[in-house]
């Protein structure tokens, strides 16, 4: 039952936060409410049994990603007077777009039986725990482990190859 | 569940079942080899080798594909992923002969710029052989983080920048919108396993639930996105013109390939027992794509931009394959994929024969206007002779390949009884007629000065074999497509 308060409590948090982000003008403002979005949407997956995951969740969006954020928004000074300004038409066509793409949500999910409600914390499986995490990880789920080095690989080397200041410039043809 | 899988006990077999570890042991070598000044001539011939070798071992594969088994239960090469894996390596070796010209060998990290295609391409390989949701979306990822990358090689061009990050924003939009999808599919089916799923359709054929169809929505615009199909295509002509030539004919022939081929793998394993629910949509789609580019290229006058517009047209030809899932020849066997393949093959390797003749202009003149085109057959007889029978094959000139590719798609769109879109797609291919013909007009009819452009051996070879497999194609299509088949 304690678990059923938290999740709205979290959900109502998540959500109101993340209208927040997308109201307010500061852009800095923004940023620190995401934050707060990462912890609440975090707090859900503990509830979902999932440990390891708002762990991750925790020190990689809400640590690292959003201080990333913050200093790429103060280095390029941006704030609410150089925001671009959109144009009434754009404004409407994606009020439009975004609108029906939530009453497709809406309508499914009220149309849809989702069935009996996932077991919520605590569940004494520790399904979450890294244990068996790491027991998947390097069982069933191993190929992809291994083939997404190969995105890390090449994630890298664009960054090398696009942030680094060439002393020769001589561009491809065009 | 936590069943252990096994681990094949023969390490070689690693090797030679399928192309991907040779494939990144290639990658590899050219990113290290590229840190080597010394090395700088050596890069093309060992990305030629690597090419090579991973062709070979799909080639190796062929016989046993059609009876493949799962590699850890997360990739098959099944027949179809063997076909097309063969094509987009064997695409990737002719664009590497079109890097054979002295302005890329110049080129800052030109070794980066050889391991990224292949890289991708290993993306794309994983795109057309997965068996699960996850490597799907990591196959995805790998192709279009390359993507982004290879469009905004040209660093100092405010073009490629422009192209590259409009690329990146788009694309990680559409990834968005793949994960939701595949997310609400797990969610109701329970499996990432497209068996699976597949299961889980034909269990709530009648009732599917809403939340379901949703996820396949999902999963179909971030498709649509990906092939660039209208209405998602507007980032298609803007990110094709800021790019490097050369990665622009990689992305509008492996990138798309690799699209089509999961496109079509995952409606076809997973969804097809009730492609009555979304076919409309995709008829849609199909539509919208062939009427808006094909009207919109007329009014083009750079030959790359008409290029990308007749990159989304194509894509509309292609998209038809969705709906003709359930067609099978007299032997009972789907033939869909097998004309889709053929398709590809023709389309692939005119646009590569198109774009290398950009290339070459664009190098001799600084543009890929038009106007630059004019008069090249006195100039260059045999480069305007070779971009002229790429123009016939992308337009569907009878004998060329591109005439058998829309012949089987629209032939097999009227036996699965769309007659309306067929008289439409007849119509679009007719005025797609005219902005191809623009190019050899221009050629042939206008006055135009300019240098003329010394061909290597490279170029020579690649042009004879396009011209062969496009011939080849639209003279015995039938053995072609039964090739692909069995």
């Amino acid at each position: 039952m304690l678990a059923t308060y938290a999740f709205f409590f979290l959900a109502f948090i998540a959500i109101f936060f993340a209208l927040l982000v997308v109201f307010s003008k500061n852009p800095i403002h923004s940023c620190l409410y995401l934050v707060l979005t990462m912890f609440a949407i975090a707090g859900n997956y503990v509830l979902l049994n999932a440990q390891f995951l708002a762990v991750v969740q925790l020190i990689v969006y809400a640590g690292a990603i959003m201080v990333l954020f913050l200093f790429t928004i103060m280095l390029l000074n941006l704030s609410s007077e150089n925001e671009p300004v959109k144009s009434n038409l754009i404004k409407f066509i994606a009020t439009i777009g975004g609108g029906s793409l939530l009453l497709v949500f809406v309508l499914a999910l009220k149309k849809t039986d989702l069935g009996p409600a996932p077991l919520m914390f605590p569940n004494p499986n520790q399904q979450g725990m890294i244990q068996n995490l790491g027991k998947v990880l390097f069982s069933e789920y191993v190929f992809p482990f291994e083939v997404i080095s190969i995105l890390i690989l090449i994630s890298l080397m664009g960054a090398v190859v696009l942030g680094r200041k060439d002393k020769k410039v001589n561009p491809i043809n065009e | 569940m936590h069943e252990a899988m096994p681990i094949s006990n023969n390490l070689w077999s690693q090797f030679t079942d399928n192309p991907l570890m040779v494939l990144s042991i290639f990658g590899i070598l050219l990113m290290f080899m590229g840190l080597l000044p010394k090395m700088k001539e050596w890069l093309l011939t060992i990305g030629l080798v690597g090419l090579l070798a991973g062709w070979s071992i799909t080639l190796l594969n062929w016989e046993n594909s059609l009876t493949a088994t799962p590699i850890f239960n997360m990739l098959t090469f099944d027949r179809g992923a063997i076909v097309l894996t063969a094509i987009m390596i064997a695409t990737l070796i002719l664009i590497f002969l079109v890097t054979d010209h002295k302005s890329i060998m110049d080129m800052n990290h030109l070794g980066e710029y050889y391991a990224l295609m292949i890289f991708a391409l290993i993306g794309g390989i994983i795109m057309v052989s997965f068996k699960n949701l996850l490597m799907l979306f990591i196959g995805v990822e790998i192709l279009s983080i390359a993507s982004y990358i290879l469009a905004g090689f040209n660093k100092k061009n405010l073009l490629s920048n422009e192209a590259s990050l409009k690329y990146f924003l788009m694309g990680s939009f559409a990834s968005g919108i793949l994960l939701m999808g595949i997310t609400l599919v797990y969610g109701m089916s329970g499996s990432f396993d497209l068996e699976h799923i597949a299961a889980y359709t034909i269990q709530y054929n009648i009732h599917p639930p809403a939340l379901y169809l949703v996820g396949i929505l999902l999963l179909m615009v971030a498709f649509a996105f990906k092939v660039s199909a209208a209405p998602f295509h507007f980032w298609a002509p803007d990110v094709y013109q800021g790019a490097p030539t050369i990665s622009t004919a990689f992305m509008s022939t492996v990138v798309k390939t690799a699209a089509f081929g999961a496109f079509y793998r995952l409606f076809y394993t997973a969804f097809n027992f009730n492609s009555t629910v979304w076919n409309t949509t995709v008829l849609v789609i199909v539509g919208l794509t062939l009427v808006i580019p094909n009207l919109t290229a007329t009014r083009q006058t750079s030959l790359k931009r008409i290029l990308a517009y007749s990159g989304i047209a194509n894509a509309g030809f292609l998209m038809m394959v969705l709906l003709q899932t359930n067609l099978v020849n007299e032997n009972g066997t789907h033939i869909a994929q097998s004309n889709m393949s053929l398709y590809l093959t023709g389309y692939v390797i005119a646009n590569i024969m198109a774009f290398a003749a950009l290339f070459l202009v664009k190098d001799a003149t600084g543009s890929d206007e038009l106007e630059s085109f004019k008069g090249l057959a006195k100039r260059n007889p045999y480069l305007s002779a070779f971009l002229t029978i790429a123009m016939c094959s992308m337009a569907g000139i009878p004998a060329t390949a591109g005439f058998m590719g829309k012949y089987f798609m629209i032939s097999g769109l009227l036996e699965s009884g769309h007659i309306v879109l067929s008289v439409v797609a007849v119509l679009m291919s007719v005025v797609s007629l005219y902005y191809y013909f623009k190019v050899i007009k221009a050629m042939y009819m206008e006055e135009g000065e300019g240098a003329h452009i010394v061909l290597n051996p490279s170029y020579v070879f690649l042009f004879i074999i396009g011209l062969v497999i496009l011939f080849t194609i639209g003279l015995m299509p039938h053995y072609i497509r039964d090739l692909f088949l069995m």
